[in-house]
């Protein structure tokens, strides 16, 4: 099997003044392509440390970061960011947001940029400013521009965290059936727990302080997961218990052990 | 900048595809830029009345306060004889040329350490320190280096409009918010084109509020440049008047710089509305 992201000791120590500040700690992980991976965790666990690595943007880490069994030494095409804000350019219109990234002649850009426009359901927007968009709307559009590039990889640091819960599922949805149709290797950076049940094949929770990929919870749910059904509570209380958030935890449940919810199955990587 | 870059605000429209799509026209409506408001014209309008009534009347001697017709009479003799075109000509060279080079050169020092931090180092303290300096109070110097051609004139109107231009354009510049340079980052762009696409975008609302304020800054210090001796423009109109006393003749060159800087006012928010369309247009306002 072909490896599309793989992490190898991964480690990161910032410079704080208040002194040397390790975020993330022997991050081993692999990613096949295609695959739906969530990084679950409390914030300080060092999941969007993680993802800026793989993107590209910091590449001060320790370890080995590969796409495609190459080492990362930069952003690149291959691999679309998605951030919790849109960040898109207010001076430009949603079009040229979109097209932002894309290279090569202007008919091929305008072609590819429509067919982004309706694959996020914009159709009619394309000279709308970001400033006349909702929340959703706008980050439906940071969506486009993320895969804008035909990226093999989409990375997605918290993407949905800033809208509302209505919103969010829209949203989720969206980028399920993105995902399911054009085959990208999706990496979500999530704190919310539901959203990794709903759209992941993997969630790697990790602890934090300095972050460490605790286990990897497989959910082999089918696609698309009701949100409602008891398998669906059963994956999201499994992880609740990782955090033992879930109520049903015994009291003595350290932070290194396993919930008594979790699933044999699971495989564990203890750092 | 006001525009929401930093966090999204919470999604309230819930059924988002059809309804909030419709909420948003295509183009939104322009602010005040079909029909004239009358209401701006309302005090000048009022002004002129009283001003009209109090001649009639002779509430104050005609030698003090002329009545708009002799004003109007002044205007329109200048306006025949072509002295008016040659001062208005003159005082609008020399304020042109000031602010152009005065704006191009904070421009240019502004970007420069907005973009470098060793050039801050290096410069900004010392621009600072001569920005305390009253801009007017170097008229003297002026004269005494560069006499009293235009020179000192437009050295005086450019050294006004470098400081506002400088200040906003550093601002403007610090200010772009750094997770949209990281945007351009993700897309491997150089240095030059984050400049180009993000940077100068960005800071451009700060550098025409500079530009703006450097361009009545410049209108003021030339009426005093050419106070200090001029053979043209409407300064030495001003001058023309009170030496031969002739109140008339100063109100008219007041007039003239109100509505010529009016003017200029409207050019650059007509450009400012264009260059900045995007920051008009916001969903529900």
């Amino acid at each position: 099997m072909s490896i599309a992201l793989s992490l190898r000791g991964y480690g990161r120590t910032f410079t704080t003044p208040a002194g040397a500040l390790r975020a993330v700690d022997g991050v081993d992980l692999d990613i096949a392509p295609g695959e739906f991976t969530a990084l679950v965790g409390p914030s300080g666990c060092g999941k969007s440390t993680i993802l800026r690595a793989v993107a590209g943007l910091d590449t001060r880490g320790e370890g080995e970061v590969c796409a495609g069994g190459d080492p990362i030494t930069g952003p690149h095409a291959s691999r679309g960011l998605v951030f919790q804000e849109h960040r898109l350019f207010p001076w430009q219109s949603v079009a040229k947001n979109i097209g932002a990234g894309l290279r090569g002649d202007r008919a091929a850009r305008e072609r590819r940029v429509a067919e982004l426009l309706e694959l996020v359901g914009l159709e009619g927007f394309a000279d709308a400013y970001p400033g006349q968009l909702s929340g959703g709307m706008a980050q439906r559009v940071a969506i486009a521009r993320a895969l804008a590039p035909a990226p093999d990889v989409l990375l997605l640091d918290e993407p949905f965290g800033a809208l509302d819960a209505f919103t969010r599922i829209r949203l989720q949805d969206a980028l399920h059936d993105i995902w399911a149709a054009h085959h990208v290797t999706a990496l979500l950076v999530t704190h919310d727990i539901d959203e990794a049940v709903a759209l992941a094949q993997r969630v790697v929770v990790l602890d934090p302080r300095p972050g460490r990929v605790r286990r990897v919870h497989e959910i082999d749910l089918p696609y698309p997961r009701d949100r409602a059904s008891a398998r669906f509570a059963e994956h999201r209380a499994a992880l609740l218990g990782d955090f033992a958030l879930s109520g049903h935890s015994p009291p003595t449940d350290s932070p290194h052990t396993d919930s008594p919810h979790t699933d044999p199955s699971e495989e564990k990587h203890h750092a | 900048m006001s525009t929401g870059t930093r966090t999204a605000p919470p999604d309230t429209h819930h059924a988002e595809t059809p309804s909030a799509l419709e909420k948003v026209p295509a183009r939104t409506r322009r602010r005040g830029a079909r029909r004239p408001d009358p209401l701006p014209w309302l005090l000048p309008l009022g002004v002129l009345a009283v001003w009209q009534l109090a001649s009639w009347n002779t509430w104050m001697d005609p030698l003090l306060l002329p009545s708009p017709g002799a004003v109007a009479r002044v205007l329109w003799d200048s306006a025949g004889d072509g002295t008016l075109v040659t001062d208005l000509s003159a005082s609008i060279e020399r304020w042109a040329s000031g602010f152009l080079i005065g704006a191009s050169l904070g421009l240019l020092l502004g970007s420069l350490v907005g973009l470098s931090v060793l050039s801050e180092r290096l410069l900004d303290t010392s621009v600072q320190m001569l920005r305390t300096v009253p801009v007017s109070g170097l008229s003297p110097l002026l004269i005494v280096w560069l006499g009293l051609d235009e020179a000192p004139k437009v050295v005086l109107v450019a050294v006004g409009s470098f400081f506002p231009v400088y200040i906003n354009t550093f601002g403007g510049i610090r200010n772009v918010d750094r997770k949209l340079v990281e945007v351009g980052q993700v897309f491997q762009w150089n240095r030059p084109t984050v400049l180009r696409r993000i940077v100068l975008p960005a800071a451009l609302p700060e550098i025409l509020n500079g530009i703006r304020y450097a361009l009545g800054v410049a209108w003021v210090l030339l009426v005093l440049a050419e106070l200090l001796g001029a053979t043209s423009g409407l300064g030495f109109m001003l001058n023309q008047g009170r030496e031969l006393s002739r109140v008339d003749v100063v109100i008219a060159a007041l007039l003239v710089f109100a509505v010529a800087g009016k003017a200029v006012d409207l050019l650059v928010r007509a450009a400012e509305r264009r260059l900045l369309r995007w920051r008009d247009l916001h969903a529900g306002a």
